[in-house]
């Protein structure tokens, strides 16, 4: 059952993160690349982090992972930010 | 049985991050290529994630822990930068 | 066909394929994107061959620093000649790609060789670990560095501060960098400056703490202090600064010192130098090398010989 719910997290994670190659290299503008970039990897990660808690099942491992993802959030976040005020700045 | 589809879900996202280096190598902005830094910088994480648990080496957890605290450095180190012929962003401050 | 082949064959034709465009590449912003993405790519390398103290190490320094440090040099780069960013075709190519062959071919014959080799009994890796449990330490990677090699970990500090030395005496005086985001009051960057440089060096502690049983060390902690001092520069809560102050030159030659004592201070009591004292002593001969590394690394990002406080 837990190895079922591993399973699961683990493909949907993988997908998501594929969403998110799709859109960086389909979508017509940087800022549309921005989003597809920053949401679906950060849901993919998440997905995969969970899907590795699971699988691992200690405390220790589940803290580990969350903190990775939350700094990978933060991370993500300031970069995009950055990358989109420069952007807009070369566009104007 | 998810144990064996680690190493498929490894290759899986090394293919991912093939691929998101034709953004790198197109453009046309500077920005797209940030872009893929970005798309590198997570896709890693989640690769030494995996394969801390495929090779059972607890270490790499580490490794991800470092790239995920540092990935900023990259994109502020970049920002700011003159795209070659556009008015300089230094000007602003006062 | 094994997993672990393709990987290991995925992971070789992206590195190889960054590589090309790294050093052959036109475009010069390209090129350093490529480069950043290089190193990360060793990181994953070096986590694939179980190596986890060089990812460790390479993960903070290949991909963050250097590719920070590029990424100011070519912005000073293109405000002096902004023609540099694009690079005609270079017309050694042809030769590159030989010698690229050659070279790589020599590397596979001796690395092939080695793995077939059986190994002998009184080699140095197998003498490693017959001698570690008797220093109490479980990371053989830091035995071999402080334990049994101390003298070329001493070697690699001075070389380190004389690295710090030769760029300061090269050093154009009449320019500093200067932090760009600095003017841009953006309350987000304060979050992240917040939240990074403090977590930061509890990382950096920890990996301290935990190099003499896991993968970790002086080396790798030192350089998510640098990293971190990176942080508050390129954000313009350090800045540059003419002078330095007395505890930034104590920083820097600390872990000369500590590395020193911890080699010669057996001969005090008549035992030959870099006997075993102990894990303190080795714990103590670390935090030392740790201050100076982050110092050192920060200060050569920094270009200047001094850091003061940016946020007034």
């Amino acid at each position: 059952m837990v190895d079922l719910i591993a399973l699961l997290l683990l493909l949907s994670g993988c997908f998501f993160i594929f969403a998110g190659t799709v859109g960086m290299l389909r979508l017509p503008d940087v800022f549309c690349r921005l989003h597809a970039m920053t949401k679906a990897d950060n849901l993919g990660l998440l997905l995969i982090c969970m899907a590795l808690a699971v699988m691992d099942g200690r405390l220790r491992t589940t803290l580990l992972l969350l903190l990775i993802w939350l700094l990978a959030l933060l991370a993500s976040t300031v970069s995009a930010h950055l990358i989109a005020r420069h952007a807009r700045g070369q566009s104007q | 049985m998810t144990e064996q589809l680690l190493p498929w879900a490894i290759v899986f996202l090394l293919l991912n991050l093939a691929a998101g280096l034709w953004r790198a190598w197109r453009g046309p902005t500077a920005g797209d290529r940030l872009l893929t830094t970005l798309l590198f910088g997570t896709t890693s994480v989640a690769l030494l994630l995996l394969m801390a648990e495929w090779m059972a080496l607890p270490g790499i957890r580490h490794v991800a822990l470092m790239l995920v605290l540092l990935a900023t450095i990259i994109s502020l180190a970049f920002f700011g930068m003159p795209e070659a012929g556009n008015r300089a962003r230094e000007s602003d401050d006062g | 066909m094994n997993v672990g082949l393709l990987i290991d064959l995925l992971l070789g034709l992206i590195l190889v394929g960054l590589a090309v465009q790294v050093v052959l590449g036109r475009q010069l912003f390209r090129s350093i994107v490529f480069y950043v993405a290089f190193g990360l790519a060793m990181a994953l390398v070096w986590a694939r061959l179980g190596a986890v103290d060089l990812a460790l190490a390479d993960a903070a320094l290949g991909a963050g620093l250097t590719g920070a440090l590029m990424l100011a040099a070519f912005r000073r780069l293109i405000k002096l000649d902004p023609a540099q960013a694009v690079t005609s075709g270079s017309a050694h190519t042809a030769l590159a790609l030989l010698i690229a062959v050659l070279a790589a071919g020599m590397v596979a014959t001796i690395g092939l060789t080695a793995m077939a080799l059986e190994s002998q009994p009184g080699a140095a890796g197998v003498a490693v670990f017959e001698a570690l449990p008797a220093t109490g330490l479980g990371n053989p990677v830091t035995g071999v560095l402080l334990a049994w090699r101390g003298f070329d970990t001493l070697v690699e500090m001075v070389v380190l501060l004389t690295a710090f030395l030769g760029a300061r005496v090269v050093a154009d005086e009449g320019w500093a960098p200067r932090s760009t985001v600095a003017s841009f009051d953006l309350p987000l960057l304060r979050t992240l400056v917040a939240a990074i440089v403090p977590l930061a060096s509890l990382i950096a502690l920890y990996l301290l703490w935990i190099g003499s049983d896991q993968p970790g060390g002086a080396f790798q902690a030192g350089s998510v202090l640098a990293a971190a001092g990176v942080l508050l520069l390129l954000t313009g809560q350090l800045l540059p600064a003419p002078t330095s102050s007395a505890w930034l030159r104590l920083g820097l030659v600390l872990g000369v010192a500590g590395i020193g004592l911890l080699v010669l201070l057996p001969m005090l009591s008549g035992r030959p130098p870099l006997a075993w004292l102990g894990r303190g002593a080795l714990l103590l001969a670390e935090s030392m090398m740790m201050v100076s590394i982050g110092c050192t690394l920060t200060l050569m990002f920094a270009g200047a010989p001094g850091l003061k406080d940016g946020t007034r």
